[in-house]
Formats: C-alpha cells, sequence, structure tokens
C-alpha cells in the first residue's frame, strides 16, 4: 500500500498499482519512501483522481473482455496508430460518465493529472474541454470559459472579412 | 502579465485543448479573443498538433464550376470528422489549378490571362491567402506537381508550354523564402502529367507511357522507372515508408492498365490515387470513388457542392484539362 498526503494534510492509502497510473509516483516510489505528499493537490481532486485511477487499474488488470480484444485486435492491425483511445466500451462510458463536470473542477483534475502525469487522464479531459469548445459560436465560447473579449468593434468586423478572398485583381 | 489562454488552466494545458479543435472550427476559434488568435496563428500551433498525434488526414481538391469555370474554390475534405470545408473564392485565377500542401500551407499554382503561371499561398493557421512569386519560365499548363512531408519545396515538371509543345523541364518552389530555382531537366518531355511525392522521390507519370521519371532531391538527379502495377481490385496500401530495395522489387510486378497508391487511414478508410493509363486520371478516380462512398455511405454531402457538380466533372473528364487539382495532407 502507498499513503498519499493531499495538500490539506488528508491521507489517503491506495494499492500499488491504482497509484502506479501516475507515472510521477512510480519513480517517486521507485527510489523513496511509501508516504508521498502531494502539496499541490486538494483532498477533494485526489479522491477523484484515485477514483478514476482505481477504475482504470481494475479494467487494466483483467484480461480483455472479448468485444474489447476483437478491438484491439482490429486496432492494432491498422497500420497507423493516432491517440490511443480506451478500447472498452463500459470504460469509455464510465470515463464519460466521471468527466460529467463543471469546467473549474474539470480544470483542477487535469491539473492534478498533468502533475502527477496520468497520461490517460490528460488526455480525457482535454477532449471534454476540446469538444465543450466546437459547435459553439465565439460569444457562447467566451462566457462559458470566462474570456474577455478584447477585439474592438472594428477588429471583429475585420476578423469576418478575414476569409474573404484578399486579392481584388493581380 | 499576457491573458490567460483559458482562464483557470496553465497555458500549456490549456494550449493542449486548442490543438485538439478540429480544422473546420479554427476559424470561429481565431475570433474568441486575441490570445486565441495569436495561438492558433503562430506557427508552433501547427507543430503542437503534429506532436500531440493529433494531425488527421485532408484531402484538398480546387473544384471548378464546369459552367463557369473561372468560378473556383478549395475544399477540404477532413476524413476524420467526415467533414468539408469550402475556402474562400480564388479570384482571378487559372483556368487549371495545382494544389499542393506544404506543413501548414497549401500552395496553388494556376496560370490565367498572365504571361506566367500565379502562386496562391493559403495558410491554414491564420486562413488567409497571399501571392506567392510567379513561377518563372514558359506559361507552363498540365504540369506535375507535389511536395514532400519533409520540406517546404514544392516540385513542378513537365507539362506544356502556350504553343504546346511538351515540357522536360523542371523547377523547385521553396515556400517559406518565397523563391524559385530551375532543376535539371527530365530525360524526355512530358505533356498532361500528374505528379506526386513517395518514399523521397517526386514521381512524374504520363497517362501515355508504362514508365515515370522520379527525381530524388537529395542527389539532385532524375532517374526513368517502370510503372508499378496492381490489379485495381488489389488496392493494397502501400507503407511510405518502405525501404528503396522493396520499391525496386516492386517495379519489376507485372503488367496492367493502372497504377494504384492508396493511402491508409487510421480508420480503415482507403483513399485511392490512381493514374489511369488511359482516360481520365488521378482526380476523375478520386472524385468516381468519393461520389460511390457520399451514395452509398451517406456522406454528408459536400459543403457548397452539389452531387450533380461532380456528376458534371466526371463527364467532362476525357481528358485532364476539365477536372481540378487534389492532394492529402494532414492537418
Amino acid at each position: 500500500m502507498i499513503k498519499l498526503v493531499s495538500g490539506d494534510g488528508a491521507e489517503f492509502e491506495v494499492e500499488e498499482e491504482v497509484a502506479f497510473q501516475s507515472k510521477i509516483i512510480k519513480d517517486i516510489v521507485a527510489d523513496a519512501d511509501d508516504v508521498i505528499p502531494l502539496p499541490t493537490v486538494s483532498s477533494k481532486v485526489l479522491i477523484q483522481v484515485i477514483e478514476y485511477c482505481r477504475k482504470h487499474a481494475a479494467v487494466n488488470s483483467f484480461p480483455l473482455s472479448p468485444s474489447s480484444s476483437a478491438a484491439a485486435a482490429a486496432s492494432s492491425s491498422s497500420s497507423i496508430s493516432y491517440s490511443k483511445p480506451v478500447s472498452d466500451p463500459a470504460l469509455r462510458a464510465w470515463d464519460n460518465e466521471f468527466v460529467k463536470l463543471n469546467n473549474s473542477s474539470l480544470f483542477d483534475i487535469v491539473i492534478a493529472a498533468n502533475y502527477l502525469d496520468i497520461e490517460e487522464l490528460v488526455d480525457l479531459v482535454l477532449e471534454t474541454v476540446a469538444d465543450r469548445i466546437k459547435g459553439k459560436q465565439a460569444q457562447e465560447i467566451r462566457r462559458q470559459f470566462n474570456i474577455e473579449n478584447d477585439f474592438t468593434p472594428e477588429e471583429e468586423e475585420a476578423l469576418r472579412r478575414e476569409n474573404s478572398w484578399a486579392f481584388q485583381n493581380n | 502579465m499576457e491573458v490567460e489562454v483559458i482562464p483557470g488552466l496553465p497555458d500549456a494545458v490549456a494550449l493542449e485543448c486548442l490543438i485538439r479543435l478540429p480544422f473546420s472550427f479554427l476559424r470561429i476559434a481565431r475570433r474568441v479573443c486575441k490570445r486565441w488568435r495569436h495561438e492558433i496563428s503562430s506557427s508552433s500551433f501547427y507543430r503542437l498538433r503534429k506532436a500531440a498525434n493529433v494531425a488527421r488526414l485532408f484531402a484538398a481538391c480546387v473544384v471548378s464550376n464546369p459552367k463557369h469555370p473561372f468560378e473556383k474554390w478549395v475544399a477540404l475534405y477532413d476524413v476524420t470528422e467526415q467533414v468539408w470545408t469550402r475556402l474562400p473564392m480564388i479570384r482571378d485565377s487559372a483556368a487549371e489549378c495545382q494544389v499542393v500542401a506544404v506543413g501548414h500551407e497549401l500552395v496553388v499554382i494556376g496560370r490565367r490571362h498572365s504571361p506566367t503561371n500565379l502562386v496562391h499561398v493559403h495558410n491554414l493557421l491564420t486562413g488567409v491567402w497571399r501571392l506567392g512569386a510567379p513561377m518563372p519560365g514558359p506559361r507552363r499548363a498540365f504540369f506535375a506537381c507535389a511536395a514532400s512531408a519533409e520540406s517546404p519545396v514544392v516540385f513542378v515538371a513537365g507539362g506544356r508550354d502556350q504553343k504546346g509543345m511538351a515540357l522536360r523541364s523542371a523547377l523547385a518552389y521553396d515556400v517559406e523564402t518565397d523563391a524559385w530555382a530551375p532543376l535539371p531537366d527530365m530525360a524526355r518531355p512530358l505533356h498532361k502529367c500528374r505528379g506526386f511525392f513517395a518514399r523521397g522521390l517526386f514521381r512524374v507519370f504520363s497517362g501515355q507511357l508504362l514508365t515515370f521519371e522520379a527525381f530524388k532531391a537529395t542527389i539532385g538527379k532524375w532517374t526513368t522507372r517502370r510503372i508499378v502495377i496492381h490489379q485495381p481490385t488489389e488496392v493494397a496500401a502501400v507503407e511510405e515508408n518502405a525501404t528503396e530495395e522493396e520499391e525496386e522489387e516492386e517495379e519489376e510486378g507485372r503488367a496492367s492498365t493502372s497504377y494504384l497508391r492508396a493511402l491508409k487511414h487510421a480508420h480503415d478508410q482507403v483513399l485511392v490515387l490512381i493514374i489511369a493509363r488511359s482516360r481520365g486520371g488521378i482526380i476523375d478516380y478520386f472524385l468516381g470513388k468519393l461520389k460511390e462512398r457520399l451514395q452509398r455511405e451517406k456522406w454528408p454531402t459536400p459543403y457548397g457542392f452539389e452531387e450533380q457538380r461532380f456528376v458534371a466533372l466526371l463527364r467532362k473528364s476525357d481528358g485532364f484539362c476539365d477536372v481540378e487539382s487534389l492532394c492529402y495532407f494532414y492537418f
């Protein structure tokens, strides 16, 4: 068991395979003791991160279900591999539920996951945030992410025209 | 202090979100605020996209309205999202244009009433077109044109001049320095040719011949090679990184009517480039395939396109003259 200590002093005992979803913790444990202080991570966020790691550690340690092994075989036969999507449909569904959080909670998680180097969790949150930006108008994006519109009306007008062809004649 | 890309997120993490936006959405994202505009428009944005492995396969086609040949635009097809984006109309552009992707830019080369071929460059990050240095030498039509993924250089060869004489000459255009340089001549003049880049070679094909000319930029020399042969049904993906040895073996293959090259896509969709020996060409076949697939798989109708336009283009496909250009790239 590994003991993780959050920034507000709460202690969490987790199994190695759960904690080792984080590459940073894996490295620390390799050459230090089993109590790991994580001063920048609050207990609220750490609970969520551990929940994610526990789920993914459990799924990763079991043999693949028939459907997911077929999917894995199909993807490995493809000559070019892109990002590594979670292949197990049940796990993907779980992930989709996991990220149903407001933006600031998601941001806290991605900052912690980035710090702890949990690649799959970082990817999951980044994709989620990108999905929330996609398909919206600029004004809606600004509102949702507290971004100030620093264009003057003249600049905005110029931006609208930007995509029209610039050369009237040669 | 500079404003954050997304308030509450470290900039490095926020940028990782922005690079995951699909191309078709960048136009809106650039209008959110100055910081977003700055980040998306900088060439490091493209490098980040490639490094994070989120770059996707695109096809770019120069499309013209058959009824109004000077009304034309560049249509981009995002193979992953299956979304068409139409770039702004190219005004005063050529009777026939070639499109080539170089990094985050599309280079369109064509001719019209000007004494030389004009070069238009579209920056996919800023969404802006600019004029490049015009192609030197005779006004060229039906030439081969391609770029490698590794360097910002467009290779041009063959075609014919204003008097209809087939050309042996070749040129290279460096997009970054906006400069043209002459290349050695090919072994023979090639008219109505098409080119593409594969395995370090700029390959120039002419419809009438069983051989093709290949230019190796690293040694600056042309060689004549036999055309690779496959049955049209054997649309096996040819790995771009196959060794030279394998290639030689392949090029000794048996004879058939067409040369196939497939680009295999992650989602197991295969887009096919064909250079047919008889009528038609790469683009004809690509459009043909596309049309079939549009119908069979109910792909979204390309933005700004009508199905009839494909048909009209196909009907006029007895030569290269009425069809425009196509290229693939990752963005």
